[in-house]
């Protein structure tokens, strides 16, 4: 792991080291030159006391320290830019692991909680791989001036050496304790900082405002809100509690070190062993000793306290990178055939089977319904045609070929989907219809017409350059729920796929507007096979056939006409929305 | 000079505010975290005298007893008033989140209780997100909120240490303040450019927060892969990163670049702290002993007051980041009038529309204009329309989120707004379109904030039977108490959407309110949920007054009335059958959606 957080800032921004070393060298003279500053003058004032010699010793302590501490801080400033793009890309090569790897492992709830993890290492300043490039200046700076300071009490007395030594180790073993305690109590409760984070979600985000208001939750809200506060509170407390021990190690210790280094420097001076000017010099050491020592300890603690994030983004980095990509392309075709075989799917961590021996076979150029009540599968269906998951025993075919076997990218080229909850993105109109920054105007501007949102078009102002949302630019528009389901119907014409999937296209459009979208299926359908899922039946008259799915398969499959005659389950759902909009039939309730 | 000054008083003002908001939530916190900085400080002057002491012994070759004396105070010092400083550290450091949540709780009471027309006002919302930001992603309440011991440290230092100085030169202190006062100047102007630079960064994390949600949600995963489209969204997210590392860089140097002057002048004040005393020391012959002392306390006045400075400056910073957030503090929520009624479990409901006017703030557009209509007692009302007509944006009024620009809404011959707010908001049971569940628990979920009842569980189950949804619930191991998502709960179960509609549903009847209110209650549902729905709904709604809103025109049949929105008032009004041999919109819509099921292809 370490080497890993070396090599990457080593291959991106080498200089990073350099900025390091720097930093050492200029810590270890600052700290230097402070403690030989009273030395030198004591000896100066104790002896010929010299005012030249005062202000030639003054002088020059200011061009180095002056000098150094002023280098140091631009040092600084300059690491701290490199230390904020190294963060940001790795947060990038996150996000672009998280938006290539397989659907299936980037849905599954394990895989969400090592993400969860994974991005703190990533998401800001203080944590993960930032603050560990941080410390490492400290680290460095602070170990190489206790070298030093270690160094002038070993010339003195080696034993002093090596009590101080001990003393350190002490203070390094207490600290590492008492953080892997904290660090597990953190781990355990990582789930109350969720519940914090979502309850804050919650009282501030005004999409809950008209529920809270109509039922006047606020204070309920808030209570939850604080009760899981005082949780966290508490788990505080009890963290804090252990590193107070910690600090009662640390003081004890500390106490020890400083009245034993005392005596036996005041008995050295008394004897005769050392001037006055010296003792004032390691007087001053041990106290910077003592502070050295803590920065280093912190830091070092901090910075393995770290490694759990980092470990974790490891881990999420390596999902997936074993398996052996599909590579075969897929064979062009005038006439794209697809069967199901004997497929049988469940979502992971589910018990239930979605499709159990589910064999299937889709015609080219075939219209087809896909019905089937909430849950039955339907949107299932689409997610395993687009190899969003995997068929847990069984094949899916494209003409006679393993869909898993083909290459990801030559296969999804076949397909355009209308998704039930597809988002529009922080880009322009055309931008959002070509999924991409560059395309063809013209044909988008058709896409647009043929998906019905032609009129509207007309009434904005930049047309096609017109900004979606307003995410980025304040002067974005935001669209109602029927004119997004028509941009992106757009985005899927656009892509002109032999394949086109429509999921519950209309459930957002009114009377009107839905019945616009079926007059244009025609038009928009030709030479396509489309997949048209809905639970609105009049979707199914525009359809060559219709498959109902329902307990894990194919219930009833046939024309509109054959399945009413069956007088199955279809024939049920059918009569039952019919029923309402004949004339003559009995009103409701009364 | 007077925006200077405006901006000075609008800081001490926040400093105030956060200050006794704090005090106010927790008076042992405030006294803990000064009594810490009091001994912190008592630390530090001691550790002037110390080195003197030790130094006066040496040149006297005092006896060892003397010795030891010193080395044991000092060393006894720092063990106590360190004990007790990290032990109150201890207690502050556990406290110390709460208390800025509980600050933020305020805020978002005020938050949740704001005139509901802000809620949708696009700049209201931008206005809130930049208050929130620096908060929540930058911590900026704590931090002020650290300075104020700090701060306290540091005065009393430098107090202290000022009567030490006293017997010493003046001119040696009027140095060191001004080259405090040069510093100050160039911290001042550092600030200054820092806030322009943090407002570009904060629009920026907006931006970028945006990118994390969007590249995390599942809904963007499936499209994005079904589109190919990873390269499209890293390329927007490598063109921000090159905006951002221009603007940090900026950040940085402006930063650090101060920095390192500051650092210039400090070492120019240590060298002359050295040489004036050096040279004072010969000419005062002062022993070593008061050499080191004066030396220490010269040093220590230095750093102290460079602290006190850059604090100063922190201080003023962060105070300005957190204005919008005190603000919202200050935001005046939406009082009752004065002379509201109680409207207390009247027997009847009568609505009257007269002649409503409405339109949305900074609008120019009316969306309602001149609606005017009744519904009785028990009446079903079916509200229809094109999207966009302005159908939800009257059952916003009729529930008081937002007031007519002209024209009253009555209820029982009052008008709405005359009613005290909580007992209106008992009449009425809504469901939104976009209602939301919370990750709580089935049964918080329906029967909200009366989930603590002794009723509660009964009166749950029974709201859920007849919305349809006990068959589910009873399936589930832990029925009721089961958790919505996994937040709360590590068995927490996924809804689908009409299990959801269901549970919006339950709510509704849970409320058991005199008039119940659907917008597209039935959006989510497949037709076999959607007639079991509409059969429950037709129970629940026997005995009140009901008002529906659907683009489903199969449900108006169970209406008694239907009210046609269309541009901005009621075009037509009258049961179905009337309405149908009127011929007008109204017979057109549910003329297509029948031919649409009954004809299909051969249109």
């Amino acid at each position: 792991m370490i080497r890993y957080i070396i090599r990457y800032a080593w291959k991106r921004e080498p200089v990073l080291y350099l900025f390091i070393c720097l930093n050492v060298v200029f810590l270890v003279t600052l700290t230097v030159s402070n403690l030989y500053m009273p030395k030198l003058f004591i000896e100066e004032l104790t002896g010929e006391q010299s005012i030249r010699r005062l202000i030639i010793i003054s002088a020059v302590f200011f061009i180095v320290t002056g000098g150094f501490s002023y280098a140091s801080s631009i040092v600084k400033g300059k690491s701290l830019s490199v230390m904020q793009k190294l963060r940001a890309f790795l947060e990038r090569d996150l996000n672009l692991k998280m938006l290539t790897m397989e659907y299936e492992k980037f849905d599954s709830p394990e895989n969400e909680d090592k993400l969860y993890k994974a991005q703190s290492a990533t998401s800001s300043y203080t944590t993960g791989f930032q603050s560990i490039y941080n410390q490492m200046f400290e680290i460095t700076s602070s170990a190489a001036s206790i070298v030093f300071i270690a160094g002038a009490m070993a010339i003195l007395n080696p034993v002093l050496l090596m009590f101080i030594a001990l003393n350190l180790a002490v203070l390094l073993f207490s600290a590492y304790q008492s953080n892997r305690y904290i660090a597990k109590k953190s781990l355990e409760n990582a789930h109350l900082n969720r519940r914090e984070w979502y309850l804050s979600d919650v009282v501030y985000n005004f999409d809950y405002g008209k529920d809270i208001r109509v039922y006047g939750l606020a204070d309920w809200l808030l209570g939850k809100y604080r009760g899981v506060s005082k949780q966290r509170a508490a788990v505080e407390s009890d963290k804090n509690k252990r590193l107070f021990k910690h600090n009662v190690v640390d003081l004890t210790f500390a106490l020890l070190r400083e009245g034993l280094v005392y005596f036996f420097l005041i008995a050295q001076c008394l004897g005769g062993k050392m001037s006055i000017a010296d003792f004032s010099f390691y007087f001053f050491s041990v106290a910077a000793f003592t502070t050295l020592s803590n920065s280093l300890v912190n830091s070092a603690t901090h910075t393995v306290s770290q490694f759990q994030y980092v470990g974790a983004y490891l881990e999420y980095m390596g999902i997936d990178a074993e398996d052996g990509k599909a590579s075969d392309q897929v064979e062009p075709s005038d006439a794209y055939r697809i069967e199901f075989e004997n497929v049988w799917f469940q979502y992971p961590g589910s018990e239930d089977y979605v499709y159990k021996d589910f064999s299937f076979r889709l015609e080219p150029n075939e219209k087809l319904a896909v019905l089937g009540l909430n849950g039955a599968g339907k949107t299932t269906l689409v997610k395993l045609l687009l190899r969003l998951y995997r068929p847990v025993k069984g094949r899916i075919l494209l003409n006679g070929r393993d869909i898993n076997t083909l290459d990801y990218a030559s296969y999804i080229r076949l397909f355009a989907t209308v998704f039930q909850d597809s988002v529009l993105y922080a880009a322009t109109l055309k931008e959002n219809v070509y999924m991409a920054h560059e395309g063809a105007e013209d044909k988008a501007l058709e896409a647009i017409k043929l998906a019905g949102f032609g009129e509207k078009l007309g009434a904005y102002e930049k047309g096609l350059d017109t900004e979606l949302t307003k995410f980025i630019k304040s002067d974005g528009v935001d669209v109602s729920g029927g004119e997004k389901q028509k941009i992106t119907l757009a985005r899927a014409l656009y892509k002109n796929a032999p394949f086109l999937i429509l999921d519950e296209p209309t459930s957002s459009l009114d009377a009107i507007a839905e019945y616009d979208l079926y007059k244009n299926l025609a038009e928009i359908s030709e030479n396509k096979t489309v997949l048209f899922i809905s639970h609105r039946l009049a979707s199914t008259r525009f359809c060559d056939r219709i498959i109902l799915i329902e307990d894990g398969g194919i219930k009833e499959i046939g024309t509109h006409d054959e399945l009413l005659e069956k007088q199955g389950r279809y024939f049920e759902m059918y009569t039952m929305q019919v029923k309402y909009y004949r004339e003559g039939e009995a009103n409701g309730h009364e | 000079m007077n925006k200077e000054k405006r901006g000075f008083l609008y800081e001490m003002n926040t400093l105030k505010t956060v200050f006794s908001v704090y005090t106010s939530i927790s008076s042992k916190y405030t006294l803990a975290v000064f009594l810490q900085a009091f001994l912190q400080s008592a630390t530090l002057m001691i550790y002037v005298f110390v080195p003197k002491w030790m130094i006066d012994g040496l040149t006297d070759a005092k006896g060892a007893g003397y010795f030891v004396v010193i080395v044991v105070f000092a060393i006894s010092v720092n063990y106590l008033f360190g004990l007790i400083v990290k032990r109150l550290n201890c207690y502050t450091a556990s406290n110390s989140g709460y208390i800025a949540s509980e600050f933020s709780r305020k805020v978002a009471y005020r938050l949740m209780n704001v005139s509901f027309e802000k809620v949708e006002d696009a700049r209201f919302i931008e206005f809130k997100e930049r208050a929130l930001f620096p908060v929540f992603n930058r911590d900026v309440l704590a931090q002020l909120a650290k300075s104020f011991p700090d701060l306290a440290q540091c005065v009393i230092t430098i107090i202290g240490i000022a009567a030490i100085l006293a017997a010493a030169n003046p001119i040696l202190i009027l140095l060191i303040i001004i080259t405090n006062l040069i510093s100050y100047a160039l911290n001042v102007k550092k600030q200054e450019r820092a806030v322009e630079l943090t407002k570009k960064i904060s629009s920026m994390n907006k931006e970028f927060g945006y990118f994390i949600r969007t590249i995390r949600g599942k809904e963007s995963g499936r499209e994005i892969r079904g589109y190919s489209a990873s390269e499209f969204l890293m390329s927007m997210a490598r063109d921000f990163d090159k905006r951002m590392f221009k603007d940090q860089e900026s950040n940085n140097d402006n930063e650090y670049g101060f920095d390192a002057k500051v650092k210039l002048i400090n070492a120019l004040q240590n060298a002359l702290a050295y040489g004036f005393i050096g040279i004072y020391s010969i000419y005062k012959h002062l022993s070593i002993g008061n050499f080191s002392m004066y030396l220490s306390a010269v040093i220590t006045f230095c750093t102290t007051t460079n602290k006190l400075l850059d604090l100063f400056v922190q201080i003023r910073t962060n105070a300005k980041y957190l204005e919008d957030f005190i603000a919202l503090y200050e935001l005046e929520t939406e009082e009752d009038n004065p002379n509201a009624e109680a409207l207390n479990a009247p027997d009847k409901i009568e609505i009257e529309f007269r002649d409503v006017y409405f339109r949305y703030p900074n609008t120019k557009n009316y969306v309602l204009s001149g609606v005017s209509f009744t519904i009785g007692n028990k009446e079903k009302i079916s509200i229809v329309g094109r999207n966009g007509a302005g159908k939800t944006t009257m059952i916003k009024l009729l529930s008081r989120l937002y007031k007519p620009e002209k024209g009253e809404i009555r209820v029982n011959g009052k008008n709405i707004n005359d009613y005290d707010y909580a007992s209106y908001n008992r009449l009425l049971s809504v469901i939104f379109q976009d209602f939301k569940v919370f990750e709580f628990t089935i049964k918080e979920n329906i029967a909200l904030c009366d989930e603590g009842s002794g009723a509660a569980d009964s009166k749950t189950l029974e709201a859920a039977e007849k919305a349809g949804i006990s068959d589910f619930v009873s399936r589930l191991k832990n029925g009721v108490g089961t958790s919505i998502g996994t937040t709360f709960s590590e068995d927490g179960i996924n809804l689908s959407g009409g299990q959801r509609q269901k549970i919006a549903i339950a709510r509704a009847v849970y409320k058991d309110s005199k008039m119940i209110v659907l917008d597209e209650p039935t959006a989510a549902l497949d037709p076999v949920a959607e007639a079991e729905t509409y059969e429950k709904l037709n129970e629940l709604i026997a005995g009140r007054t009901a008002v529906y809103i659907s683009h489903r025109l199969s449900s108006c049949k169970f209406c008694d009335r239907i009210l046609l929105l269309e541009r901005g008032t009621i075009t037509e009004e009258g049961t179905h059958d009337a309405l149908m041999k009127r011929g007008g919109l109204y017979a057109t819509m549910f003329q297509l959606q029948a031919d649409a099921l009954l004809a299909g292809k051969q249109m």
